[in-house]
């Protein structure tokens, strides 16, 4: 008799090796339950290529909004720069009196909407960035600003020497204002039905002061308008007047003088044709790398299990590109395209609780390989999406250094997670968090730092910090990314 | 084609070599699934379901360690998930009288099938327990984190099985004897 073996040893031996082939089950039962890859990546590009036109649609749009808005609008412009002086313009053509302003320049405009009261002393200063052309008179006695023939019932008034400002603080000045407005404006009076025309023809004749786009009537309301009200005003008190008077009013004064005092001791006849700004005249691309610190939200990604455990962000590196379309100077449309990684680590979990949690995800911990004999172990949760943001940016500063403000929204779309168990001594991928969501979409606000290298190459650095506005898993436990990003590279204007 | 090669086509949702996969591990997979279902039908259910996940998550398998293990270890697990969620209860057995849980080699004399029959007609949890602790090799501190039991049960579920399985054969054998003796 041999001896005896335990059961469980002896149904070992004889099962050693043991192999046996379904009978029913083949390959063409299984084939068809299996996932197909082709839709998921046709899904994946029919949404990306949804939120490219949504974006295309989105800018075309805001360019007929604009376009609409530069026509039909009313309002008064003032943004004062730099005087517009002879001694700052581009070109002087004598034969046709045509100044070309550089740069920035100051233009003097009055708004004469139907509402409004024209009034001599509502003088304001505006900027139009390098798309002003005057025409300029040495023979007259003024100066004469012509708006654009698209902006309605707006005429266009300056005075040097006959029509000075009344804004200066002492009573003298104030005076003299008063009697040198008075008197240009019945000069003005006085010769508009002979100077309207003939000015627009021929500047350099002897008419005075004002070259215009509205019907001669409506001049001369206006005129009438200005006279009136101006000898209401000179029968105030002086006080009264001086109170009245705004600073901004000072500050155009004192710009205008300092702009009569450069000019020649002629008169001055100066009509500006504002050429019309299209928008998106200038673009920018660039490239960028994005070293990214998750700023990691209470909750798991994981597991609710976890959902107590430290939770430390970490830094990562992302990279991407960003295309921007100019408004104007100062506004831009955002478009950009991150490959952004996040990551996390989960601290002090312990050993007996992990192959719980990861068998949720259809994980299999081989525990003896990895873990050893440790009671607690870190777990690292990585995460890449890639990520389609647009925006706004808006300069608030324009020095050496232009400061920016950015807002802008982004879509999310999951492209790669992984977990692995952070030991003492390596990291050891265990799969991927079957809980994350496939989509999400962040709201970003910053700024743009932006330095000159040279001519068309900027340098820029954009401290954004960026937050999930969905869930970004299936836990329950609500768990919204917050990450902080410093987007820095190299940008090319064309 | 190198196993390696085969993995990463899989990986890359290869139809060809998916099937080139399935058709290589069909056995030993239904082998097993055999040894921890109740019977054939529902061994070749645990089979394809295997298959489909081993498919779905093969870009998991980071060829760090037998890739015949972690199919294996799906395949398993399969297997727990369905019996873990049906209700059990202890049935009452007379362990004092059978503590002895050594058997003859001779004793043991019976086919595969016949082997298997017995261990299938295993209540669902002491069948899960003997083939993870002697057929599989896991400890039992693993057996009850698997099956969400603790040790002490894993334990006695073990041995209450090995009790079975020797009443089982023993009675099988006498029986087998008998016809023996009678047939002259």
């Amino acid at each position: 008799m041999a001896d005896p073996k335990d059961i469980g040893k002896a149904f070992k031996e004889k099962l050693k090796g043991f192999n046996q082939s379904p009978s029913n089950l083949s390959w063409e039962d299984i084939e068809p339950k299996l996932p197909k890859k082709e839709d998921n990546t046709l899904f994946y590009w029919a949404k990306v290529t949804g939120v490219l036109i949504f974006l295309l649609l989105l800018i075309l749009f805001a360019a007929n909004t604009y376009n609409y808005n530069s026509i039909t609008e009313n309002s008064i412009n003032t943004k004062t720069k730099k005087p517009v002086t002879p001694e700052n313009c581009e070109e002087i053509d004598l034969k046709n009196n045509k100044l070309q302003i550089l740069d920035n320049e100051v233009i003097t405009t009055v708004s004469m909407s139907p509402k409004s009261k024209p009034d001599i002393n509502d003088l304001y200063t505006s900027t139009v960035e390098n798309k002003w052309s005057l025409l300029y008179s040495e023979t007259n006695n003024g100066i004469g600003l012509s708006s654009n023939k698209n902006v309605s019932n707006s005429s266009l008034l300056i005075t040097t020497n006959k029509m000075p400002l009344p804004t200066h603080k002492t009573n003298q000045q104030a005076s003299s204002t008063k009697k040198g407005t008075n008197r240009g404006i019945e000069e003005i009076k006085n010769k508009k039905n002979t100077s309207i025309s003939s000015t627009k023809t021929n500047p350099i004749n002897g008419g005075t002061s004002i070259s215009s786009t509205v019907t001669t009537s409506q001049i001369e309301n206006k005129a009438d308008k200005a006279l009136n009200n101006n000898r209401n005003r000179a029968s105030k008190n002086e006080k009264h007047k001086q109170r009245k008077d705004d600073s901004l009013k000072t500050l155009i004064a004192s710009k205008k003088n300092t702009t009569i005092t450069n000019r020649k001791n002629k008169d001055t006849l100066v009509y500006m044709n504002p050429i019309k700004k299209k928008p998106f005249q200038k673009f920018s691309i660039g490239a960028q790398v994005i070293p990214t610190y998750t700023i990691a939200p209470n909750g798991s990604l994981i597991s609710n299990h976890l959902a107590k455990n430290t939770n430390r962000g970490r830094i990562s590196l992302s990279y991407g590109v960003l295309f921007k379309s100019y408004y104007t100077n100062k506004i831009a449309l955002r478009v950009g395209y991150n490959r952004l990684k996040l990551s996390n680590k989960i601290k002090n979990i312990q050993t007996d609780q992990l192959p719980i949690i990861l068998n949720d995800l259809g994980i299999i911990l081989p525990i003896n390989d990895i873990i050893g004999n440790s009671e607690k172990v870190n777990v690292i949760q990585k995460t890449i999406y890639n990520e389609i943001s647009f925006g706004l940016q808006y300069q608030i500063l324009d020095n050496q250094i232009s400061t920016s403000l950015i807002g802008e929204l982004s879509f999310l779309f999951l492209d790669e997670n992984n977990i692995a168990i952070n030991t003492a001594s390596n990291n050891f991928k265990l799969g991927s968090n079957t809980n994350i969501l496939k989509t999400n979409f962040s709201i970003n606000i910053g700024t743009n730092l932006r330095y000159k290298l040279s001519k068309k190459v900027f340098l820029n650095v954009e401290p954004l910090l960026k937050y999930q506005l969905k869930n970004a898993s299936q836990n329950s436990e609500s768990y919204r990314p917050l990450y902080f990003t410093i987007q820095t590279g190299v940008s090319y204007e064309f | 084609m190198d196993t390696r090669k085969l993995i990463r086509k899989c990986q890359k949702n290869n139809r060809k070599a998916q099937s080139e996969l399935f058709h290589l591990y069909r056995d030993i997979l239904f082998a097993l699934s055999l040894k921890y279902c109740k019977n054939y039908d529902e061994a070749e259910d645990n089979l394809q379901d295997s298959f489909i996940t081993i498919f779905k998550k093969i870009n998991q398998y980071n060829f760090k360690g037998s890739f015949e293990g972690w199919m294996k270890r799906i395949t398993i697990n399969k297997a727990i998930d369905k019996y873990k969620k049906t209700s059990f209860t202890d049935i009452n057995i007379n362990e004092e009288k059978i503590a002895d849980t050594k058997i003859d080699s001779e004793t043991l004399n019976l086919s595969l099938d016949e082997l298997l029959k017995h261990i299938q007609e295993l209540p669902d949890r002491y069948r899960l327990v003997f083939n993870l602790y002697e057929l599989d090799e896991y400890s039992h501190k693993e057996i009850a984190k698997m099956l969400h039991i603790s040790e002490g049960t894993s334990k006695s579920n073990l041995h209450r099985a090995k009790v079975i399985l020797k009443t089982k054969i023993t009675s099988s054998n006498n029986y087998l004897k008998k016809i023996a003796v009678s047939n002259g």
